[in-house]
């Protein structure tokens, strides 16, 4: 990079900064709503990132086979 | 200079055009802002180089001075076994101002994000090949996040460093140091974000 293009670059950054003063703030946090009962995960990891898939072999078993009706008498 | 700082400029460059800024824009289009919610709503997820982020607030009383939100950054386990199921590794979060502007580095507890935890030496490689893109509203957003995750990846292996030497410290060992509720950010950094930047481009 030339002495030019720094200078530019420090400029623009110097520039940039200027700019952001003058930008639409983003919206400040409001609490959530009252949190269903089932937030448990959430809860257990507040920061977790999203999981692509329930587990398979997880407590629900969301693709465990069809349990069989039990005869009526 | 860099070609990552190049990208940070930028990237605030092109929300500035816009009359937003970057804080804004890591709300993924939402119109409101709702604690510990994600946004985006489902993360951004890059499956070809396994890496993903969100970003979130907490309530007030648990933000530092000044944040707006903040961001965590995941990769996948890079140590993990052939026929292991996929896990996740938090390298770091980023705080940001209202306008934009990052605030500080951190790591955190591995119960905080359910993380497998991986000791510091074993994600150099992670950090020194950092990547992550995506498409769409959320691709400068991830741009910067790349850029940042590079320019200041010796900062965030030394912040996960001082994390295990914070964890080792524990008196009832390791494995009750990563699920201590008492624990939740162990390691951070202030950043002079807009001096780093000059100093950088200044000749």
């Amino acid at each position: 990079m030339t002495k030019r293009q720094h200078s530019q670059v420090k400029t623009n950054a110097a520039a940039l900064l200027l700019a952001l003063g003058s930008v639409v703030a983003a919206p400040a946090a409001r609490a959530a709503d009252p949190a269903p009962a089932n937030g448990s995960t959430q809860a257990e990891n507040p920061c977790g990132p999203r999981k692509r898939a329930a587990n398979p072999c997880g407590p629900s078993n969301p693709c465990g086979p069809k349990r069989r009706r039990q005869q009526a008498d | 200079m860099s070609v990552y700082v190049q990208d940070l400029l930028n990237v605030h460059a092109l929300y500035a055009a816009r009359n937003m800024s970057l804080s804004f824009a890591a709300l993924a289009g939402s119109a409101e802002f709702v604690e510990n919610a994600h946004y985006p709503k489902n993360d951004v997820v890059d499956v070809q180089n396994g890496t993903r982020f969100f970003y979130h607030a907490h309530p007030a009383h648990e933000r530092i001075d000044g944040e707006h939100g903040h961001f965590h950054i995941f990769v996948d386990e890079p140590t993990k076994p052939a026929n292991a199921p996929p896990n996740f590794v938090h390298l770091a979060g980023i705080s940001l101002d209202d306008k934009g502007t990052p605030l500080r580095l951190f790591t955190t507890n591995q119960w905080v994000t359910g993380e497998r935890y991986v000791r510091a030496e074993k994600l150099v490689g992670a950090l020194a090949s950092f990547q992550l893109s995506t498409l769409g509203r959320m691709s400068p957003v991830a741009r910067w996040i790349n850029a940042m995750m590079r320019w200041c990846s010796d900062d965030i292996y030394q912040l996960l460093l001082q994390r295990d030497a914070r964890l080792q410290s524990h008196q009832q060992g390791l494995r009750e140091a990563l699920r201590d509720r008492r624990w939740h950010i162990l390691s951070q950094q202030r950043l002079s974000y807009w001096n780093r930047l000059s100093k950088e481009t200044s000749i």
